[in-house]
């Protein structure tokens, strides 16, 4: 496990570009870190590094959605994007303690085999699913941003300022598996450039 | 000229709904909604909605025909939204429309439920005029849209970069612990709160992000400072002042909408503005809309909520116009699309 201090928007595409650059097929990431913690900016990066045919806007409404792209070496690769924030009750926290229910919906979109074994063509980003893809996936990167409060922008105390989206963010990236573990220091290398 | 009858049916999302319209005539108008077996997780769960249109299809299509005196055999055409929305709830939707159409031998068009909601407007204020601009915002959509011929020729001319306004207010409402849907809620307290007194950003709308996206939309930046606002506030102890954070919030994202939809009013040179989706239902877009539109010249035509929020009246209405237009039906083989991109006013075939 490694933290990395991400400063800015910029940064934190820039991250998800790197990530991008380590996928060869196969992989699962998940995504985790509160409302407004930068998950859709990472993987707007990522889709980018994967240069994938359509933005990437949130998949809350639809749950997930298949993008097209090609990893480094041009292999093409289909990225999953998977949102699973609708799918916890209201008593947990978005996405939590829903496992079944995530794998119901993943069935009827024909996805839940990806999640347990992904094809060496297709790439898993699921944000707000750390619980549910413990449980489902064996090997898988989890990325988790957190927004500290310290760094908090003085924009409130002054009425007259727009508040800000903007702040520092600190970002754990955990391997979980052999297909990840490999490649931490690598990641950990391409990340501190 | 007699005009065209279509029975349309409607199942993207969590509302089951079918509807009979003649011409320019709204005739019938069902809808089911599975909306309270949704509230306790906090949004539409796919699965649920799909289970609740397979139980409510056969009676609402039953019941809209009825309530327009009909049978199956009085229509000129099927219409059935194809996409985009739920993927498993559209299927259910389509493979009845199919069922029903190839029994009873009528020809079926699996329409953009989309383009549906820029359609629907006809009912209420008759024809658009050629070159009219759209802004269709939900919980899923956020989009302007350039309508040359309903039938024929819709092109798109901005849309959300990242999450919908709906989905917007939809997470800001959750952490402000509103039920869902937490539109409704949004808006009954902004109308008690000062719109100005947090300085929301407005996406998109700046230097160069606003230069090189002037007609896109971007609501997640939107929702961060919000809550990172709402965040800091609590650490330090003050009261959160709700009123104030949903009128500033539904201003900052009404004032969005409607100075694009404006701006690209101007820049098609189109004097007619058509507004549509469950977003729609939002006061502070109404009046923002009706407000810009008197001072740019625009007709905006926002039609009643019933007709906004989804229903099958709008899948009819688009149905009537493709059948008029003469264009040709759906092949039998032809696929839902959860993605179906926006300038495709039907499926034809896979």
């Amino acid at each position: 496990m490694f933290r990395v201090n991400v400063p800015t928007t910029a940064r934190m595409k820039q991250l998800g570009r790197v990530l991008a650059g380590q996928i060869t097929g196969g992989e699962v990431i998940v995504l985790s870190g509160p409302l407004g913690a930068g998950k859709t900016t990472l993987t707007q990066g990522f889709g980018q590094g994967l240069h994938v045919d359509a933005p990437v806007v949130s998949p809350t409404f639809t749950i997930a959605r298949e993008l097209h792209g090609h990893t480094v070496l041009g292999e093409p690769v289909r990225l999953i994007h998977v949102d699973a924030y609708r799918l916890g009750s209201t008593e947990y926290e978005p996405g939590q303690n829903s496992a079944d229910r995530l794998l119901d919906e993943l069935e009827s979109l024909g996805l839940d085999e990806e999640l347990e074994d992904p094809d060496e063509h297709s790439v898993v980003l699921m944000e707000w699913g750390q619980q549910m893809a413990s449980a489902l996936a064996q090997e898988r990167l989890e990325v988790y941003i957190e927004r500290p409060l310290s760094v908090r922008s003085t924009a409130s105390e002054n009425s007259d300022c727009v508040l800000s989206s903007d702040g520092l963010r600190v970002v754990s990236i955990h391997a979980v598996g052999s297909t990840w573990t490999g490649r931490m220091s690598q990641l950990e290398e391409a990340l501190a450039q | 000229m007699s005009r065209a009858v279509v029975l349309g049916i409607e199942s993207t999302c969590d509302e089951t709904a079918a509807a009979v319209v003649r011409g320019g005539t709204l005739v019938s108008n069902v809808v089911a909604s599975s909306m309270n077996e949704h509230a306790r997780y906090g949004g539409v769960i796919p699965e649920i909605a799909s289970r609740a249109h397979a139980e409510s299809f056969v009676p609402v299509v039953s019941q809209a025909l009825a309530q327009a005196d009909m049978n199956i055999s009085d229509v000129d055409a099927i219409a059935v939204s194809a996409g985009p929305g739920l993927a498993g709830c559209l299927a259910v939707g389509v493979s009845g429309a199919k069922a029903l159409a190839w029994s009873a031998g009528k020809p079926l068009y699996g329409v953009n439920h989309v383009i549906g909601h820029i359609a629907v407007t006809q009912l209420q204020f008759g024809p658009f005029p050629a070159d009219t601009l759209a802004l269709i915002v939900s919980g899923g959509h956020t989009s302007l849209l350039h309508v040359e011929d309903i039938a024929k020729h819709v092109d798109v001319v901005g849309t959300t970069l990242d999450d919908a306004a709906g989905e917007c207010f939809d997470k800001v409402a959750r952490l402000l612990g509103f039920p869902y849907p937490g539109g409704p809620h949004i808006d009954r307290h902004a109308m008690a709160g000062n719109p100005h007194a947090i300085r929301v950003p407005q996406g998109l709308t700046q230097g160069k992000a606003g230069q090189e996206h002037p007609y896109d939309f971007s609501f997640s930046g939107v929702k961060t400072a919000v809550a990172r606002w709402i965040e800091g506030e609590e650490a330090e102890g003050r009261a959160i002042p709700v009123d104030d954070i949903c009128a500033s919030l539904a201003d900052s994202v009404a004032s969005v909408l409607s100075k694009k939809a404006m701006k690209a009013c101007k820049q098609y040179d189109s004097h007619t503005l058509i507004v549509g989706g469950g977003f729609t239902a939002n006061s502070q877009l109404r009046s923002k809309l009706l407000e810009l539109g008197q001072e740019c010249g625009v007709d905006v035509r926002v039609p009643d909520i019933r007709l906004c929020t989804d229903n099958g009246a709008m899948v009819a209405m688009l149905g009537v116009n493709l059948v008029e237009a003469g264009v040709r039906p759906s092949a039998m083989n032809f696929s839902i699309d959860s993605a179906m991109p926006m300038e495709q006013i039907y499926q034809y075939s896979r």
